[in-house]
């Protein structure tokens, strides 16, 4: 999808055409999801976010301005809702260990940096990730899974810089401190040899 | 590791490409000479490459035709939320207009607001006349009939508002899941 091809699509569907709104859906499904579920952890409340992202992006969508990335716009949508459910799911008990989605997916090609990784690693990787504070997971997730630079970032949470990169920082900070806590560790403390081969 | 924290600081920057090059510089010096630091470092960066080797999750299924379906029903939900808003706001400021109103008239701060001559003056003391003659008579109405009447007829009115409120809030669920029930059929 090209821009020029996207604001034709945003316009259209600011007038109500249904058909270029699902086009839309279409173009960033992927990234909303992927942000919702390492946000989440589970592949249920997921897909549930992602639709009410896409629904509050629709009802919201005349007060889109150009001035951002459509896609930084729709990923803060999405950030705030899933920062929201985790702040209601606290208290409740919530199982994190579900069966890893990544993992049972048969449409995914694997790269070849990622067969570097077992599974095991990854469900590590995921877990650590799922324990940081939500305001530190957010940027983490942008980072690492959407390839935004600090100020695309800053865009999507509202946030400095100044302030990305501190985040960053502490984010990067609390999973080396629960690494070297935690009885499953994410192997980074010693030895620091990499567990190749599945 | 603690007391060299400005320098996890800097290879956050670094990993994520957001150093320049002196912050760059300055870490390389400061890891050649710090054991504690290079050790950091090396898990720092076994983080850092164990999350860029962890895959993106891609959607399960196309959520476009799932939203479509829903599109309906909460444009209706959102309408009658903003409906429901904006007759509260209309009925506060109404009430309110009335209660000060009708405070000013049984004061009859209105007379110091009266043009002293006039055409003018003639008619807003027609009116201001007629005003307070109506909240006498209705004073008069209510002492006559007498508190716990004005209670009970009061609950009542009130009940009837709840139960017509509730009815109109219903019809609006009907007719806004109309649309809804064709298309997931
Ligand atoms: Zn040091």
């Amino acid at each position: 999808m090209n821009a020029i091809q996207e604001l034709e699509w945003l316009k259209l569907a600011q007038r109500g055409d249904r058909a270029a709104f699902a086009r839309l859906v279409q173009a960033y499904q992927g990234p909303v999801y992927n942000l919702c579920y390492r946000m989440l952890g589970n592949s249920v409340e997921a897909e549930d976010a992602t639709q009410e992202t896409f629904l509050r992006v629709y009802l919201k969508l005349n007060t889109y301005s150009q001035e951002h990335k459509l896609s930084s716009w729709m990923l803060s949508i999405a950030s705030h809702y899933c920062i929201d459910r985790l702040r209601r799911r606290r208290g409740e008990t919530v199982s994190l260990d579900e069966e890893p989605v990544a993992a049972a997916l048969p449409a995914h090609q694997a790269g070849p940096e990622e067969t570097a990784l077992t599974a095991e690693a990854r469900d590590a990787v995921r877990g650590a990730v799922e324990k940081l504070d939500p305001a530190y997971r957010v940027p983490l997730i942008l980072r690492y899974w959407h390839d935004l630079s600090y100020q695309e970032i800053a865009d999507v949470m509202g946030l400095t810089v100044q302030a990305v990169k501190s985040r960053l920082h502490r984010a990067r900070l609390q999973m080396i401190e629960a690494a070297s806590t935690s009885e499953a560790p994410l192997g980074l403390v010693a030895p620091l040899g990499l567990r190749h081969g599945a | 590791m603690i007391q060299h924290a400005e320098y996890t600081m800097l290879m956050s920057l670094v990993l994520d490409g957001e150093a320049d090059a002196d912050e760059e510089v300055r870490l390389r010096e400061h890891l050649r000479g710090c054991d504690d630091c290079r050790q950091t470092w090396q898990r720092w960066r076994e983080l850092d490459r164990r999350l860029l080797a962890t895959p993106a999750i891609p959607a399960p299924v196309d959520f476009s035709a799932l939203v479509l379906a829903q599109l309906d029903t909460r444009v209706a939900q959102e309408r009658q939320r903003r409906w429901l808003i904006a007759g509260l706001t209309f009925a506060w400021l109404g009430a309110v207009v009335v209660a000060l109103v009708s405070l000013a008239l049984a004061n009859g701060w209105h007379l110091q607001l009266a043009p002293a001559q006039g055409p003018l003056a003639a008619a807003w003391a027609g009116l201001s006349s007629t005003g307070s003659w109506a909240l006498r008579e209705i004073s008069a109405f209510l002492v006559e009939i007498g508190a716990p009447t004005i209670a009970a007829v009061t609950g009542a009115a009130l009940v009837l508002a709840c139960g017509l409120a509730m009815m109109w809030l219903w019809v609006v669920a009907r007719v806004s899941a109309g649309p809804r029930a064709l298309v997931t059929e």
